[in-house]
């Protein structure tokens, strides 16, 4: 068991009103399983996978990651298990514009304290492996939205995690481009990766072995072909 | 501090030049004053403080008007008069006299003519007390004699002024000759090298003046301590002023080279208190500046400070990376305000002779201040982006991530 949801709970408070976006949601994910979260625009996926992914704590319940309980952890803490344990992958590819190529690639690992030298050799050979050789000095703006997919997933694959999670990584792409991404989130499952993929694409969402469905903050069908 | 940081921090200012160079530019204007007015005061002290070193203990300096009112005496006609000069001539201990007089004149030499400090003192009294009190030497030549129109140059009219001026040669004074007997070796102060000394009764001819003068000097016989002189000086004055003056108050003003130095030390502190207070508030201005670009930089790039959050920064690393960003504008700041105020302030030794020379300011740029004015931009820079990179290093990532 890699990560574990207890009656997770997440309410946001909008003046008078509070907005229950996830309902006592129980779910267990495996290590090395290929995941995808299904569900229509606001029926709280992304909610969900920041909180699979430590990027956000729930209101209520509990939440374990590796069997540690990561619920009530500090945000420092926190963002030292997301730089060592999980890699995220964004729908707007979120690269930051005024870096290149490799260093867009190689910055979680200036948050893990990695040499300057290692940082770009470690990039330089992810960037490669995915068809970027020829793009290391180039900035997001001078590059194809396939392109800078690719540099986001090499962001995300650069301190080697055991949890990819990707939030409508197809999302800003074109069809066939799409299909690639897949296919490398696939290929990436196949070398050992657990795979978390948000989409309310259901051609999409076929890609995993295990698909949750969500609405209105509730599970309310899961599938595993495996 | 990692070097990505300085890199990344680098990036960002060079992202938003305009911003950039103006936020900086607040701190440049700062900083240059603070070391434009402090080396420029420093030098004025300086300079006064050299002047008055040369003056030796046992002689006093008598001056018309109140002491209390020092700068309208240096500016103002104020004189004293030849019943002054001789009242302070009869006070016990007085050994010997020296009345002074000064003005700016064009002097001719050959082909070439100069605007320079013309002094005059009775070569009778004045010879031994300069060659004994305040270390006259000379270089060539010889020391000039009473009634004969002889003069004194200083060693900078020989070397800059009027170039090859000897020993020997004539020079013209509004139409009067006088023959240059003597040239000085360097007094270490400018405005003592580079004058003219004449006779006085020359001096009075030259410039059609009665037989008063702004500045006395009275030598003190050793046997006598200057406090006690200075006592009788001041009685011998007050009955000669109000004999001759009918004047109920008696108005002039006694130093000593102790009291000089004190007054002066004490004006000069003041006056550089008060420039560092009006700069500190140029410099103030400039923090809020960067302060204000600070929380505009973080507000605009909320989303990757989410993005970095995500993929592991900690609150620490974010606070590194805007810091950095405040550090440099300051230390750019530092840097550009140091070189232009050091620039004023040497240009200033150059420029102010030519227009009036009488008075030469030597500007003390020390590295201290350099270095200082460096490291306290810098400072302010940290300081000023705190705030703002605290605010940065509390966002909430996936609010962060979630803002357009
Ligand atoms: N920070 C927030 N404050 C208030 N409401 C939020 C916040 N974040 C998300 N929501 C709301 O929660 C609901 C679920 O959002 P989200 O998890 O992004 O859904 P999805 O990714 O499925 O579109 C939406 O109605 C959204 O408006
Ligand atoms: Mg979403």
């Amino acid at each position: 068991m890699l990560i574990k949801l207890e009656k997770v709970r997440k309410v946001y408070r909008m003046g008078q009103v509070d907005l229950t976006v996830l309902k006592d949601v129980d779910l267990e994910i495996e290590a090395g399983s290929f995941t995808t979260i299904l569900g229509p625009s606001g029926s709280g996926k992304s909610t969900l996978l920041h909180i699979v992914s430590c990027l956000d704590t729930p209101t209520e319940g509990r939440v374990f990651l590796d069997g540690q309980d990561v619920s009530e952890l500090s945000g420092d803490q926190l963002a030292d298990i997301r730089g060592r344990k999980i890699g995220f992958v964004f729908q707007r590819f979120n690269l930051l514009m005024n870096l290149s190529a490799i260093d867009n690639a190689a910055l979680p690992l200036v948050f893990q304290g990695v040499s300057e030298a290692e940082r770009k050799a470690r990039a330089e050979k992810i960037l490669t492996e995915l068809g970027l050789g020829h793009r290391l000095n180039h900035r997001p703006n001078e590059m194809s939205g396939g392109e800078q997919q690719r540099v986001a997933l090499s962001r995300a694959l650069i301190n080697d995690p055991d949890i990819l999670v990707a939030d409508e990584p197809t999302g800003n792409v074109d069809t066939k481009t799409g299909q690639k991404i897949m296919e490398l989130l696939a290929s990436f499952h196949q070398q050992g990766k657990t795979i978390i993929v948000v989409t309310h694409d259901l051609k999409i969402a076929a890609y995993g072995q295990d698909i949750v469905e969500l609405r209105d903050g509730e599970i309310i069908d899961r599938r595993q072909t495996v | 501090m990692k070097k990505v940081y300085f890199k990344m921090a680098f990036r960002n200012l060079k992202g938003r030049p305009l911003r950039s160079w103006l936020t900086i530019l607040g701190i440049v204007i700062g900083v240059f004053l603070v070391v434009s007015l402090l080396s420029l005061s420093e030098g004025l002290k300086g300079s006064i403080m050299q002047e008055l070193k040369t003056m030796g203990g046992d002689i006093v300096m008598v001056m018309p008007g109140d002491m209390n009112d020092i700068m309208a005496t240096f500016a103002g006609g104020t004189e004293l008069s030849r019943h002054d000069i001789d009242a302070i001539r009869r006070a016990e201990g007085v050994e010997m006299v020296v009345p002074t007089a000064w003005a700016g004149e064009v002097v001719r030499y050959k082909d070439s003519s100069q605007n320079i400090f013309i002094f005059g003192s009775p070569w009778e009294t004045s010879v031994s007390v300069y060659q004994e009190n305040l270390g006259w030497n000379l270089v060539e030549g010889h020391w000039p004699e009473p009634n004969r129109r002889q003069a004194v140059v200083g060693s900078m009219v020989a070397e800059d002024l009027l170039p090859g001026l000897r020993a020997g040669d004539r020079i013209q004074i509004r139409g009067h000759s006088f023959e240059v007997v003597g040239i000085l070796r360097s007094l270490g102060s400018k405005q003592d090298d580079s004058m003219v000394a004449l006779d006085w009764p020359d001096f009075q001819s030259v410039f059609g003046r009665q037989d008063g003068s702004p500045m006395v000097m009275a030598k003190i016989n050793e046997d006598f301590s200057v406090a006690r002189v200075e006592a009788n000086i001041r009685a011998e004055l007050e009955l000669s002023q109000r004999r001759t003056r009918q004047d109920d108050q008696p108005s002039f003003s006694i130093i000593t080279s102790d009291k000089a130095t004190d007054m002066v030390g004490n004006v000069m502190s003041l006056i550089q208190l008060a420039v560092f207070f009006f700069a500190s508030i140029a410099i103030l201005v400039g923090a809020i500046g960067i302060t204000n670009t600070m929380y505009t930089s973080v507000y605009e790039r909320t989303k990757e400070i989410g993005i970095l959050k995500a993929v592991g920064a900690k609150r620490k690393d974010i606070i590194s990376i805007f810091l950095m960003e405040s550090i440099i504008i300051g230390f750019v700041g530092g840097l550009l305000g140091v070189l232009l105020g050091s620039g004023l302030a040497y240009s200033a030794e150059y420029l102010v002779p030519q227009s009036r020379p009488v008075f030469h300011i030597q500007t003390t740029v020390t590295i201290l201040l350099i270095f200082f004015g460096m490291l306290f931009a810098s400072l302010v820079g940290g300081l000023a982006g705190y705030f703002p990179a605290r605010r940065a290093a509390n966002l909430e990532p996936v609010d962060a991530l979630r803002y357009e």
